[in-house]
């Protein structure tokens, strides 16, 4: 009886998957998976026109398949569409395999589609189960996107992951940018401020980017950059930051992680190095007479990292002098930032959305005439700086160069 | 069997099958040992010895010697069988019954009212024990047990004398059990042996050997070993009642107990442990379980078990604390992956591509790129060749089994990757697999673990993850209602119990492992004095 029951059972069980069949199985062999994606739109039909990083994983493995196959890691796919996802689909024409976007890395948009507005482009991103929202996002510089991810790279096989690899380095080494993902942006076009997109730019040949002869060279005929950010007006985009005004703006929204900072030294200009360690920002909004004013507080920490004027590391008020003229350099970086975002009325630095926390009723008065409110409203920057070590030495060799010279 | 008249065809065909057991069961009882059994010997010594001869029909193993016993002027035989005697022994039992009869002949004219019966009996000093047998059961038995029995014309009785012996294999080291530390010897064929190994570990009153006789034919004698007062009286009545239902012609080997008493049959997990090593078996009757002794193998039973118990090595109790916990926790990794490898990467590779990272995704699409299976059949391929090859190299004799290596090692690892059938992943997938199922210390559960594997495999291919995770909860509900004597098969953890945790999954330094499992350690849990954790010894002066 109970062996009837158990075989009865197995049957029932047998039966259920073996019509489930593999209902949502895919092989590997089956999917293409698409490590960049770049958005533009063509300028006669309206359409989007979407191009796709496809790795071909034969001549990117190593290994059994002989390593570095005899084609390019990567191939380019372009869709066009009124959407993105008919764009993708549209595709299939071109494409042997399923487009498959969970490993996607990078989203590249053309610098007319952005000016055009990016408001209605991410909603694919959120809806769809592949990509996700952790995927960087890019504005090309002065160029569409398709020629952004075509181009080869050495050191990287992928392109898409030299890119990624680019801000990932500069947003912990430099600071100038930092990584934005497409939460990141989506968080822009709907909270109270706007996005900032960071800026990639193609340099050199782009036909001769597109070649295998690209990477087999020391010096590449085409590269791309990591280059600015841009700042969007009501979706549109409206500039770029460059140096100290993206340093600023890195600061101000506690992004910054290390950087160089250059001093004066005496008569002798940007001649000490000081390679931030720790930084801190806290944004702070005050009410004054319905008027909000930001106060933004700086605490960093640093290391020499450089010193080329001979002057007397063991002497405390020099270090003091040093971490004032730092202080001073900071804020003047932090309020180019502030500036130019004043300048463009756009408030990426999200100080709409600080007022809104700390006083949302008055946000509720002024919120319709927020820009122009912005655009003159008072920032008060406090920077506290400290110089922790000297590195590997104390005096500058240089010193002692001096004293050579008195005794001679 | 209910219905009383055939109702319908197939009770034709049963009754006929039930009829012709009857008539091969009545032609049985001609031979069978116990009918004959309880019928007491001929005084006249003739007619027994044909009827011995007759019963065992003739066989050629069986000596009778005929001597006279000169005194007594009474005409006896020996009866034994050649190829289960101690020739030394037999040849001191008889030569010494008949010698210390003649030396003393002029005494017993003296004592002449003690008959020739009780003087051989009460004299054979040279055996250490002698019994007396009436009956053909009893006759029959000793003489097949290796003893030596002598009949005397004129006395329905026997004197039967210890004689054993035999080829034994020797006491060698257990090569189903291996440990680095620990000591080195293994059960044998012989039960006697075997039982002495453990007597000589515990040398207690308290361990008691309960002796039984299982087999109508066979009569293989079965000991049932415990520690009083340790174990729960109840699982020894258990133990005692389930083997003592066994009606069966004969048992060869522990695995024929096993089958008989455990109590889930259906069930790819094992719910009695055997083991070769005589240290698991005193170890396992510590903590008040009990143990199987079959004769005729190495392998004695231990019940009741838990899931946890087959993790379990001996030598965990002999490394230091931290390397043996450090040791388990590996084990038990390797049964996941064991159990899990091949079905794991089945899932990920053909639902849940977005898991891998991008590096490894790429590299395995680029291995897989041409290999004209998918996953699931090439990983099934795989697993059932590696499962053949382990299989042919288990029963293989041992002059070709490098030859099978080679060809498994390199025709089928190497050279089906280069030919593009297999992906090297999977190779190595499969590999990782098969030495993990290694890892696991008692063979037992590691079999059980490859029939599952292939189980899961197809949950895996149907449904990626969610198949997984079906099949585990089956699994895993599956193992809590299983029982072994009693016991809940994933004691400590379902019923949960604190105490007990010392030795499952974690284990704890042997001070602090107080108590006994309480399932079956209950009445005497207490293993040993509190605090017995070094520590520095009071400050001298």
């Amino acid at each position: 009886m109970k062996a009837k029951r158990v075989m009865l059972y197995l049957l029932i069980l047998g039966i259920m998957i073996s019509l489930t069949g593999c209902w949502n199985g895919r092989e590997l062999t089956k999917l293409a998976f698409v490590l960049a994606m770049g958005i533009d739109r063509s300028p006669k039909t309206n359409e989007y026109k979407v191009s796709f990083q496809v790795v071909i994983p034969g001549s990117v493995a190593t290994g059994i398949t002989g390593g570095g196959g005899t084609t390019t890691p990567v191939v380019i796919y372009t869709g066009k569409g009124n959407t993105l996802f008919s764009a993708i689909r549209n595709a299939s024409k071109r494409v042997s395999r399923q487009l498959f976007f969970a490993h996607l890395q990078l989203v590249v948009i053309g610098e007319e589609l952005a000016k055009q507005g990016i408001q209605d482009l991410f909603d694919f991103f959120e809806r769809s189960k592949e990509p996700r929202l952790t995927t960087l996002v890019l504005v090309a510089r002065g160029s569409e996107a398709k020629p952004i991810i075509s181009t080869l790279t050495s050191l990287e096989k992928i392109p898409a992951n030299s890119v990624s690899g680019k801000i990932k380095m500069s947003s912990t080494l430099l600071s100038e940018n930092f990584g934005i993902e497409i939460y990141d942006v989506l968080r822009g076009l709907v909270n109270e401020g706007e996005p900032i997109i960071n800026g990639v730019k193609l340099t050199g040949d782009p036909d001769k980017g597109m070649e295998k002869s690209n990477v087999e060279k020391t010096r590449s005929a085409a590269e791309v950059i990591i280059q600015g950010m841009a700042i969007f007006k009501n979706g549109k985009l409206k500039g770029w930051l460059d140096n100290g005004e993206a340093r600023g703006t890195t600061w101000i929204l506690n992004k910054m992680k290390s950087t160089i900072v250059e001093l004066d030294c005496k008569k002798k200009k940007n001649s000490i190095g000081v390679e931030i360690i720790r930084s801190s920002t806290e944004l702070h909004v005050e009410v004054k007479n319905g008027e909000p004013l930001f106060h933004i507080h700086i605490k960093e920490e640093g290391n020499l990292s450089e010193v080329q004027c001979p002057i007397d590391l063991s002497n405390v008020t020099v270090i003091g002098d040093l971490e004032k003229d730092w202080e001073i350099k900071t804020k003047s970086e932090v309020m180019s930032a502030v500036k130019a975002a004043q300048k463009e009325k756009s408030d990426f630095l999200g100080f709409g959305d600080a007022v809104k926390r700390a006083d949302p009723k008055l946000w509720e008065k002024i919120k319709t005439d927020w820009s122009g409110i912005f655009a003159t409203s008072k920032v008060d920057v406090k920077v506290d700086a400290y110089i922790r070590r000297a590195g590997m030495r104390l005096k500058p060799y240089m010193s002692e160069q001096k004293q050579k010279e008195k005794r001679q | 069997m209910g219905i009383p008249f055939g109702g319908y065809p197939m009770s034709f065909f049963r009754n006929e099958s039930k009829k012709n057991k009857k008539q091969s069961h009545d032609q049985n009882e001609n031979t069978d040992l116990r009918k004959s059994g309880n019928i007491p010997l001929y005084s006249d010594l003739n007619a027994n010895l044909d009827k011995i001869k007759s019963e065992l029909g003739n066989s050629s193993d069986l000596i009778i010697r005929h001597f006279e016993l000169g005194s007594f002027q009474a005409q006896a035989a020996a009866v034994f069988v050649d190829t289960l005697i101690d020739n030394k022994l037999v040849d001191e039992f008889i030569l010494g019954s008949l010698m210390i009869n003649t030396a003393q002949e002029s005494h017993n004219n003296i004592e002449a009212d003690k008959s020739v019966f009780d003087f051989i009996k009460d004299n054979a000093r040279t055996i250490r024990e002698v019994q007396v047998v009436t009956s053909w059961n009893e006759l029959i038995m000793s003489v097949f047990s290796g003893d030596t029995v002598i009949l005397i014309d004129g006395w329905a009785q026997g004197i039967s004398g210890s004689t054993r012996g035999g080829e034994f294999r020797s006491i060698t080291e257990s090569s189903s059990q291996v440990v680095i530390r620990g000591p080195k010897d293994g059960f044998t064929e012989s039960i006697s042996t075997n039982i002495s190994l453990v007597r000589r570990r515990i040398k207690s009153p308290n361990l008691w050997l309960e002796h039984m006789k299982i087999g109508d034919v066979t009569q293989t004698d079965i000991g049932i070993m415990y520690i009083k007062g340790i174990v729960n009286d109840k699982l020894v009545k258990e133990v005692k009642d389930r083997l003592q239902a066994i009606e069966i012609d004969a048992i060869l080997e522990s695995g024929y107990i096993e089958d008989l008493i455990q109590d889930e049959t259906f069930t790819p997990f094992p719910t009695m442990l055997n083991t070769e090593r005589p240290d698991s078996v005193a170890g396992n009757l510590l903590e008040g379980r009990v143990a199987i002794f079959i004769d005729g193998t190495p392998f004695v039973l231990v019940a009741p078990t838990t899931f946890f118990s087959y993790f379990q090595s001996v030598e965990d109790y002999y490394q230091r604390f931290d390397i043996g916990f450090a040791i388990r926790l590996l084990r038990y990794l390797a049964f996941f992956i064991s159990l899990l490898g091949p079905s794991i990467y089945i899932a990920a590779i053909t639902f849940h591509q977005e898991m891998i990272p991008t590096a490894l995704l790429i590299s395995l699409a680029a291995q897989r790129d041409g290999v004209p299976f998918p996953a699931f059949v090439e990983a099934v391929m795989m697993e059932i060749t590696f499962e053949i090859l382990r299989e042919a190299g288990v029963r293989m004799p041992r002059a070709i089994g490098q030859a099978v290596s080679i060809v498994g090692a390199l025709v089928l690892g190497q050279a089906a990757v280069q030919a593009g059938i297999i992906s090297a992943a999977m190779v190595i997938v499969v590999a990782i697999t098969g030495i993990a199922s290694f890892a696991v210390p008692v063979f037992n559960l590691a079999i059980s673990v490859r029939l599952l594997r292939f189980l899961i495999m197809v949950f895996a291919a149907s449904t990626g993850f969610y198949g997984i995770a079906i099949i585990m909860i089956m699994i895993i509900g599956h193992l809590c209602s299983l029982r072994s004597f009693g016991v809940p098969y994933m004691a400590p953890f379902a019923p949960f119990n604190l105490p007990d945790q010392d030795d499952a999954i974690l284990h704890f330094p042997l001070w602090a492992r107080l108590t006994r499992p309480h399932l079956t350690g209950k009445k005497n849990n207490k293993r040993m004095k509190n605090h017995l954790a070094p520590t520095p010894g009071p400050e001298e002066k």
